[in-house]
């Protein structure tokens, strides 16, 4: 798909993950081994906030790749 | 507040007044620094009062005048600035307290530039939530912004400083920033009028970034007369006059997530317009959806270097959010893109049709602040979650908004979003006129 209004990010960015996003389903410590990949160490007293975070943010994508699906994937 | 001020509520009256040399711009400043010295104590919307500089800016105001040069569209009208806006001499804090030893701007922001080159007179800095990441401006160390309204209610956010100022009456002018509705959701519950431009179309060159490809810079005024000239005055450019005349009312998503009340207005509305046509622009929740995926991706990389070296420096809200938005895979915020290139088109050819499309600009009122709870469609919902549900989808699709308070006499605001096609906001200057006349929109009596 073209991108005419926005554009593909070029950030510097060292997930391990490509399209197959289920954070609900990682591990502390794979969470940790995320945020390590991006030169993030997390703090024991951001855990739970991350992890809730993580879970509406895998919702959310859920909702973004249905509609693609429906949409035939065109822009 | 002192007489002098109390006849000049609005800034088209005070710059009329100032440019005639009726009054001098320093005694609106010296007014107004006294009324935020009072007010602010119930609302905690400003951050730091810039005395000094106000007094010193009027007072050159008055110069200008007293020589016969015209000091410009905004003489003498004092305005507030949200805390991410650069102001020569300051940090910009962006709300976060880890930005107070910040190096101070070395120049204002390119948007200040234009106001102060027009006359304005910049007053104070305003709260928000930290780095612009929420819709309640509930800040750890600024303090939470109270609804002028009812001060046991949230003001909204993220630039909930700004609208509480103006509903407050302590400003007639304050200046926020909208990514994903931090202009249309404080308007809305404090019940102002707020203006979101088109994506580009105010300058935002030194202004502090959340998510650059949806970030956009506006006012909040107590009158449309002043939304307009702060636009114009925004742009470099006057709003061409317009006529709008087909109206529609967004349905679906904007419909089942709001409160009942809305309907009301609706009726009002159609009372002056005829019954309208109910617009469905497609695929809304994965819109929401996608923007809330880009803002975390995006905030969370810009954010990164700091998160890594001190992450307890941040608000815990604001840092856990940021944390999970740098674990979002890029392939991932990429394709939340390029759906947002397959909305906005969805949503140009809806305006294509329509010229002017009508929906709340948040599902319910004000949420108590010991209660943060709303009422949407399907029940209730965490307010700093779900605040910006209505006005989300709708930066996505790059759209300028403008967002008028309806009248409500007795009860909490409540805004509505008029939405148009970039280049053609004076169709919703226009509505927003019409319905304003007919006793639909506009501010309620001040706070007093």
């Amino acid at each position: 798909m073209e991108s005419a209004f926005f554009e593909p990010c070029n950030i510097d960015d060292r997930s391990s993950m490509t399209e197959d996003f289920h954070p609900t389903g990682w591990s502390e410590q794979h969470i940790r081994d995320e945020a390590r990949r991006q030169g993030l160490t997390l703090p024991d007293a951001c855990l739970p906030g991350v992890k809730a975070n993580l879970a509406l943010l895998e919702d959310r994508w859920a909702t973004v790749e249905a509609a693609l699906a429906s949409i035939g994937d065109a822009p | 507040m002192s007489e002098t001020l109390t006849a000049l509520s609005s800034a088209a009256a005070i710059a009329s007044a100032v440019r005639e040399g009726r009054v001098r711009a320093v005694a609106i400043t010296r007014a107004v620094l006294d009324s935020l010295a009072a007010r602010d104590k119930l609302v905690n919307a400003v951050n730091t009062v810039l005395a000094d500089r106000a007094l010193k800016t009027a007072a050159a105001v008055d110069a200008a005048v007293a020589r016969g040069d015209d000091p410009g569209p905004l003489a003498g009208v004092p305005i507030g600035l949200k805390a991410l806006f650069d102001i020569a001499g300051l940090p910009t804090t962006a709300g976060a307290a880890m930005r107070i030893d910040a190096a101070p701007a070395s120049r204002d922001a390119a948007l200040l530039q234009r106001l102060t080159a027009a006359g304005a007179v910049p007053v104070a800095v305003l709260n928000m939530d930290e780095y612009a990441y929420g819709f309640v401006t509930v800040n750890a160390h600024f303090g939470t912004t109270r609804n002028p309204r009812d001060t046991a209610r949230l003001a909204g956010g993220s630039s909930g400083g700004s609208a509480a100022a103006v509903a407050a009456g302590m400003l007639p002018l304050a200046w926020g920033s909208d990514t994903n509705g931090s202009i249309r959701v404080p308007a809305s519950l404090c019940g102002v009028w707020g203006f979101r431009p088109a994506h580009g179309g105010v300058p935002e060159e030194g202004s502090f970034p959340f998510v650059p490809m949806l970030d956009t810079l506006g006012p909040f005024t107590n009158t449309l007369e002043d939304l307009r000239l702060a636009m114009e005055v925004a742009q470099g450019q006057p709003i061409a006059p317009m006529k709008a005349r087909r109206v529609a009312r967004l349905g679906g998503w904007f419909v089942d997530h709001a409160i009942a009340d809305v309907d009301k207005a609706f009726a009002g509305i159609e009372a002056l317009l005829g019954v309208l046509p109910m617009a469905e622009l497609p695929q809304v929740e994965a819109a929401r959806a996608a923007a809330f995926l880009i803002t975390a991706h995006d905030g969370g990389r810009l954010h990164r270097a700091e998160l890594a070296k001190r992450p307890l420096a941040f608000d815990p809200e604001t840092r856990d959010r940021l944390l999970a938005g740098n674990l979002v895979p890029t392939p991932l915020r990429d394709r939340a893109a390029q759906f947002g290139d397959w909305f906005r088109k969805q949503a140009l050819t809806l305006l294509q049709r329509y010229e002017v499309l009508i929906a709340p600009a948040t599902p319910d009122v004000a949420p108590l602040i010991a209660d943060p709870v709303i009422h949407t469609g399907f029940g209730p919902a965490p307010a700093r979650a779900n605040l910006g549900m209505l006005a989300q989808p709708i930066s996505l699709a790059g759209l300028p908004v403008l967002s008028a308070p309806l009248k409500r006499s007795g009860q909490l605001p409540l805004g509505l979003q008029l939405i148009g096609a970039p280049g053609r906001e004076g169709l919703l200057f226009d509505l927003a006129a019409r319905l304003e006349m007919a006793g639909v929109l506009g501010v309620q009596a001040a706070w007093t």
